[in-house]
Formats: structure tokens, C-alpha cells, sequence
């Protein structure tokens, strides 16, 4: 944006500016200790002003990504031994399941041990023998 | 690892690169004004003609500039800048013209010209007296001769040449468009080396 050597429409307007240019970049140069104190005074305030503005969305979306992410983990632990499709009905009643206020403590317990029933399950499926397999 | 724990562990690593980039922004934002403070200062004084009044300007510009829009890009913040500080220097101009209508009604208004910019422009460094005395003459006569100027030339022409802006930045500081710049600032120029004459040549 800044283009101090931007040739102006014609060379008898050239001096002129440049000239002004010149005594203004001057003057500034010149600018007292005072004056300057308190222009950096004045960018500090402001600066500070800037860091403590209100927490912005950016912050709270991976919050929200983990809620989001913990939903679906529940939703899909009806699905876990075979691969049913979620379907609008199906998904809202568990979604009903998981509003009602009256649901007991222990389903809740069971609902926060979810990937430990997942592994228990998965343990489980790996150990049953075959058949033919000899044990012991 | 559960999708809640990666999810977090993501989470974590995008506030780190958060607060990263914000420290940046703000160094970055620091820089600019401390180049763009002297100049934008000169610049409302011109207009003023009062350097604690313009003070106050630049700073209630920077703050606006740092709540508001540290978050556009850099090449953003000089247009940006002189915008908030023009608005403010003409609300200060509106504010002076009613208080001076309502001192007159009121037999009390006193006369604006005490104000002499020889008197008042700032000691300059580095200089021999007689090259300080020959710039601040020249100063005091462009400055008076930009402040005979309409308002949107004088401001077409100090941002043209004091902050160096393209017709573009310099539309957008000023709220109109560029052929609207080019014109103000080619009156401006024609005006000055009227006023000024053969000692600008």
C-alpha cells in the first residue's frame, strides 16, 4: 500500500510534493520526547485493550467437537456387534433415552464404561474355542 | 486411544498454535504502529492544529484499530488506520463548529487565529539552525496552505504524500473511490503550487 517513490501525474508536480514530503518527514523525525512518550503510552494502552478482548468461537469449537464426538460414541454403541445402519428412528430414541431425567444410576455408570464393555465384548468374541481346538 | 482423547490432544495442539499466531498478530500489529503513530500524528495536527487534541485522536484510532480489526490482514491496517482517524477528525471539526455557533450565539466566541504553527512545530534533529529554521518555515507555509484547502483534498493530498498510500489505500482511508482520490488529490496539488508559488519550485 505504501508506495513513497510513486511517480506523481506530471514532472512540474513532482518538487512540489516531494519537497512537502520531504519538510513532513522532517517535522516527524523532530517530534519531541514527550510527544513520543505518550504515543507509545497510548499504543501500549491499546495493545492491551486488544489481548483482553472476550474469548472468541475459536476457543470453544474443539469443546464442542469433543461433545459432538461423544455423542456419536454413544449412539453407535448400539450398533457395535453388527453393522446395523443408523436410522432417523433409531437414533432419535436413543438420543430420548439419553435425555430422560429419570434414567437410573447404573444405566448412567454403563454409559461412561462404554469402551470398556466394547473391549469386554471384543475379549470375549477372540477367547470362545473352536470347536476342535484343544485346550488345556 | 478413544475419540474423546484424540479429540482433546487435537484440541490442545490448536490452542498452542492459537496462542502462537495471536502472539505474532500482535507483534506484528506493534510494528505498524509504531511506524504509522508519528506520521498519523503530524497528519490530525495539520487538521487540528492542536497537538494534545490530535493526540487524543491517534489514540482513540489505534484502539479501535486493535479491538477491532488486528484480525484483517496487515496489508489491511494503514487504510483502516487513517479511516477511523479522518472519521474522528471530522467529528472533531462538526463538534468545533457547533460549540464556536453556540459561543457566538451567546456573545462569547473569540477569535481562532492565535494559533502559530512556527511557535508550535516541534524542534527537528539532526539539523543546522538554519536548515531547522528553513524546514519550519516551509512547514508553517504548507501548513497553512493545507489547511485553505477544501477537507477531502487536504486529506487526498496528506495521505498521497505524507503516508505514501496508492489511490486505492488512500480511497478506501478516505470512503470514496479512486477517481474521486485522483481528482481531490489533483486539485489539492494545483491549489498548493497556486499558494505556495515559486518557492516550492
Amino acid at each position: 500500500m505504501n508506495t513513497r517513490n510513486e511517480q506523481n501525474s506530471s514532472a512540474q508536480e513532482e518538487p512540489l510534493v516531494k519537497r512537502a514530503a520531504e519538510i513532513f518527514d522532517d517535522s516527524v523525525q523532530g517530534l519531541d520526547a514527550q510527544t513520543r512518550s505518550r504515543l507509545n503510552q497510548g499504543r501500549q494502552q491499546a495493545l492491551e485493550a486488544a489481548a483482553s478482548r472476550p474469548v472468541t468461537w475459536n476457543v470453544w469449537l474443539p469443546v464442542g467437537a469433543a461433545a459432538a464426538v461423544a455423542m456419536v460414541t454413544i449412539v453407535m454403541w448400539n450398533g457395535v456387534e453388527q453393522p446395523v445402519a443408523l436410522d432417523a428412528p433409531t437414533m432419535a430414541a436413543d438420543f430420548e433415552i439419553l435425555m430422560d431425567a429419570e434414567l437410573e444410576q447404573d444405566d448412567l455408570e454403563m454409559l461412561e464404561e462404554l469402551e470398556f464393555y466394547s473391549w469386554l465384548d471384543l475379549d470375549e468374541e477372540m477367547n470362545i474355542p473352536e470347536p476342535d481346538e484343544h485346550v488345556g | 486411544m478413544s475419540a474423546l482423547s484424540v479429540s482433546f490432544a487435537v484440541s490442545s495442539e490448536t490452542r498452542r498454535d492459537n496462542r502462537s499466531g495471536t502472539l505474532q498478530r500482535q507483534q506484528a500489529l506493534n510494528r505498524f504502529l509504531q511506524d504509522v503513530e508519528g506520521r498519523a500524528l503530524r497528519i490530525a495536527e495539520i487538521s487540528l492544529r492542536d497537538r494534545d487534541e490530535a493526540l487524543d485522536l491517534v489514540q482513540e484510532a489505534t484502539i479501535k484499530l486493535a479491538q477491532k480489526y488486528a484480525d484483517r490482514d496487515s496489508e489491511e491496517w494503514t487504510p483502516l488506520f487513517y479511516r477511523i482517524l479522518q472519521n474522528g477528525v471530522r467529528d472533531w471539526h462538526r463538534r468545533r463548529i457547533v460549540r464556536q455557533r453556540v459561543m457566538v450565539f451567546f456573545g462569547r466566541g473569540k477569535a481562532d487565529d492565535d494559533y502559530d504553527p512556527v511557535a508550535a512545530a516541534p524542534d527537528p534533529a539532526g539539523r543546522t539552525p538554519e536548515q531547522q529554521l528553513d524546514n519550519r518555515a516551509a512547514m508553517a507555509s504548507l501548513e497553512a496552505a493545507l489547511r485553505a484547502l477544501p477537507a477531502r483534498q487536504r486529506e487526498a493530498f496528506m495521505l498521497r504524500t505524507f503516508e505514501g498510500l496508492d489511490v486505492a489505500g488512500t480511497a478506501t482511508a478516505m470512503g470514496c473511490s479512486g477517481g474521486s482520490v485522483k481528482t481531490h488529490y489533483s486539485r489539492a496539488v494545483h491549489a498548493l503550487r497556486a499558494t505556495l508559488g515559486e518557492h516550492w519550485q
